[in-house]
């Protein structure tokens, strides 16, 4: 049976022919592959043609930097080679030579040339697509990424007085798609995204080791979720790999330990995952409508057979093993987490707009500064919000219509996002967007502990924004969201 | 008949897409340097049978095909799934990606790309393809699990990849 040439699976294998870790197996499987569908053949060849792309690429811009440094110290005499080469025969030397130089010469151009003011790629693993969106930069897509200021080299006793197992549990990956990935390929995908958003740099996040029992390490899970913890993530796809997982602190370590597997399905009532939950509000979490309707979706992402058409109620008993119900109950545990998710409040000002002043990350220090500025000036914030829980980030959930600001446990810090979009009224006419009218409809930045962030919003979404329709704003206004240190918590 | 002086505009806009296609088979950075130098002895020693009419691309992907199908140093390291054939739906495979885009456009788009790369993560990517440090000294040094570089670099690898697309305007898988 041909693979598919987008599945994860032919993913695998064509990464571990590239990495050179491919099994024989694995070898022979993806060779299968290519010679049996032209797709394949077209996805492998388009995987190598870019993984020597991205060699050449950055060898050459590693060679350009040298040799811009040697020019600007005055020590370039002849033209670098633009990389190094095994040794060649003769009489390509000078017409390769020239090459070089010739692409060398048009690369110190390029680096020359003015940078463009783009905030860098934020990287968050990209979720199977239709459970949560993909979140990168592009100057195309409408989201604007303001770039991590100031990051805080924590050290290992920089923990605010939290356990490990505290603090990893507190660590939220943005989601997690897994499909029929080997339990320890999992596990690494995990510990990968943990790296990726340790935006503290703390050192025990970097130094943590997840050990795998070796018989168990090829057991193959499928597990998805929203945002989630990174310990709960890890316990439920060792749960689904029929393990347990124990941490040691001292050594900085997950460590698994098998369990019985495969394991058997047993018959389990579902509405038993939420007796004795109680909602926010004093309600019990089993007699409300939209925590079981939660409880089903999470079952059906895990592989529980049950029927979303029919209430609950009606399917009292369903088959389901072990590690599923482990791994039910972490995902309950994460929306209850959510849901209690310390939100900061923000103070809201509207500003004269200045496009130099747009999309930014307010530092702590500029941030008090500019609040007692607007209190000796006597000007009140137009509002003080409490960013939404992003439901973006929710497993299952459909894209809705954004409130202007959401917020997302993201690592060990926030996410902040004003949403807004452009009226159809007020949509530019042109092809592309002018300087001065921004394209981007979402604006997105990872806050530290008092931090703030400014953006530039058209007046309709200041009129939105402030609830007032009589007052005039300019074209464009500043948006300026700083901590509010003054209103509770709710 | 072409004209040898012909050949050098030909070879060098081929150039990176014969690398890329010998090393999709070849992954050691040595013999693949190698098999390259010799696909290359071999263009210009046949150009005078080369067929304009033909793709030039095409035409060094097939001379490298043989060169490596014949070497029995190098068509030991490849499965036995992986025949003559094979090497023909991948050099196709290679004629549609390159139909997509040309070399010189993915490279640009991907110059831009690589700009957005945090510090840490285009550190891992200059040590593993301008160094060439072995994943695991990497990792080490990062206080890494060899798995986990290895899924980062894999999980970098597909956002700088889906940047060029979206750069280029070309659909993403």
């Amino acid at each position: 049976m041909s693979l598919n040439p987008h599945s994860s699976e032919f993913a695998h294998l064509v990464t571990a022919w590239l990495d050179e870790t491919a099994t024989a197996e694995e070898a022979a499987q993806l060779w299968q592959a290519v010679a049996e569908s032209p797709e394949c053949a077209l996805e492998f060849a388009a995987a190598a043609r870019f993984e020597s792309l991205l060699a050449e690429t950055v060898q050459e811009r590693a060679g350009e930097k040298t040799a811009l440094r040697q020019v600007v110290a005055g020590q370039f005499k002849t033209p670098p080679q633009a990389k190094d080469r095994a040794p060649a025969a003769r009489r390509w030397q000078m017409p390769l030579r020239a090459a070089a130089a010739i692409a060398l010469l048009s690369s110190l151009a390029w680096l020359l040339w003015p940078a463009a003011e783009t905030p860098k790629m934020a990287e968050i693993s990209s979720p199977k697509p239709g459970t949560v969106p993909t979140v990168s930069h592009s100057p195309a897509a409408p989201v604007r990424r303001l770039p991590l200021v100031s990051p805080v080299a924590a050290d290992a006793a920089d923990t605010g007085g939290k356990s490990l197992p505290q603090r990893l549990d507190s660590f939220f990956l943005a989601g997690v798609a897994l499909d029929q990935v080997p339990l320890r390929e999992a596990l690494g995908i995990l510990q990968g995204q943990l790296q990726e958003l340790n935006f503290l740099n703390a050192e025990a996040l970097q130094k943590l080791r997840v050990t795998v029992p070796a018989d168990a390490a090829g057991r193959r899970i499928t597990f998805h979720s929203g945002s989630i913890a990174f310990l709960k993530a890890v316990r439920a796809v060792a749960a689904l790999g029929g393990c347990e997982v124990t941490v040691d602190e001292p050594t900085l370590a997950l460590i698994l330990q098998r369990g019985i597997f495969p394991q058997v399905a047993e018959r389990r009532d579902l509405r038993n995952i939420l007796a004795g939950r109680v909602n926010a509000d004093g309600t019990a979490a089993a007699s409300d409508p939209d925590r079981l309707a939660a409880l089903m979706a999470d079952a059906s992402s895990l592989g529980i057979a049950l029927d979303p058409t029919r209430p609950l109620a009606e399917q009292a008993s369903l088959p389901m093993t072990r590690g599923q119900w482990a791994a039910l109950q972490l995902l309950t545990d994460t929306r209850e987490q959510l849901s209690q998710f310390p939100m900061p409040n923000f103070q809201l000002y509207l500003t004269e707009g200045d496009p130099s002043e747009a999309d930014k990350v307010i530092e702590e220090d500029q941030a008090k500064k500019m609040q007692a500025n607007f209190q000796s000036t006597g000007t009140a914030p137009v509002a003080v919000v409490t960013p939404v829980l992003s439901p973006l980030f929710a497993l299952g959930s459909q894209a809705p219509t954004l409130p202007p600001i959401t917020a997302q446990p993201l690592g060990e810090v926030t996410q902040v996002t004003v949403n807004w979009s452009l009226p159809p009224s007020s949509a530019p006419t042109a092809a592309e967007p002018t300087p001065e009218q921004p394209a981007a409809t979402t604006v997105t930045g990872v806050l530290l502990a008092g931090q703030g962030m400014s953006t530039m919003v058209d007046s309709a979404t200041a009129s939105r924004l402030s609830g007032s329709s009589s007052v005039s704003f300019s074209a464009f206004t500043n948006l300026v969201l700083l901590p509010d240190t003054n209103a509770p918590r709710p | 008949m072409t004209s040898p002086d012909h050949f050098l505009p030909l070879f060098l806009a081929a150039q990176p897409d014969v690398r890329a296609f010998i090393g999709a088979m070849v992954r050691d950075p040595v013999t693949r340097e190698a098999v390259f130098q010799e696909v290359a002895m071999i263009l210009w020693k046949k150009f005078s049978l080369y067929d304009p009419a033909r793709s030039f691309g095409a035409w060094a992907r097939g001379v490298a095909a043989h060169k490596i199908m014949e070497d029995r140093r190098l068509r030991a390291r490849l499965p036995e799934s992986c025949t003559a054939e094979t090497l023909e739906a991948l050099s196709i495979g290679f004629a549609k990606d390159d139909a997509e885009a040309v070399w010189q456009d993915r490279e640009r788009a991907l110059n831009y790309c690589l700009e957005l790369l945090p510090e840490r993560t285009a550190g891992f990517i200059n040590q593993r393809y301008h160094d060439q440090r072995p994943v695991e000294v990497i990792a080490q040094e990062a206080d890494m699990t060899v798995d986990a570089l290895y899924q980062t670099l894999s999980r970098v690898r597909r956002q700088l990849r889906e940047c060029v697309q979206r750069r280029l305007g070309l659909p993403l898988n």
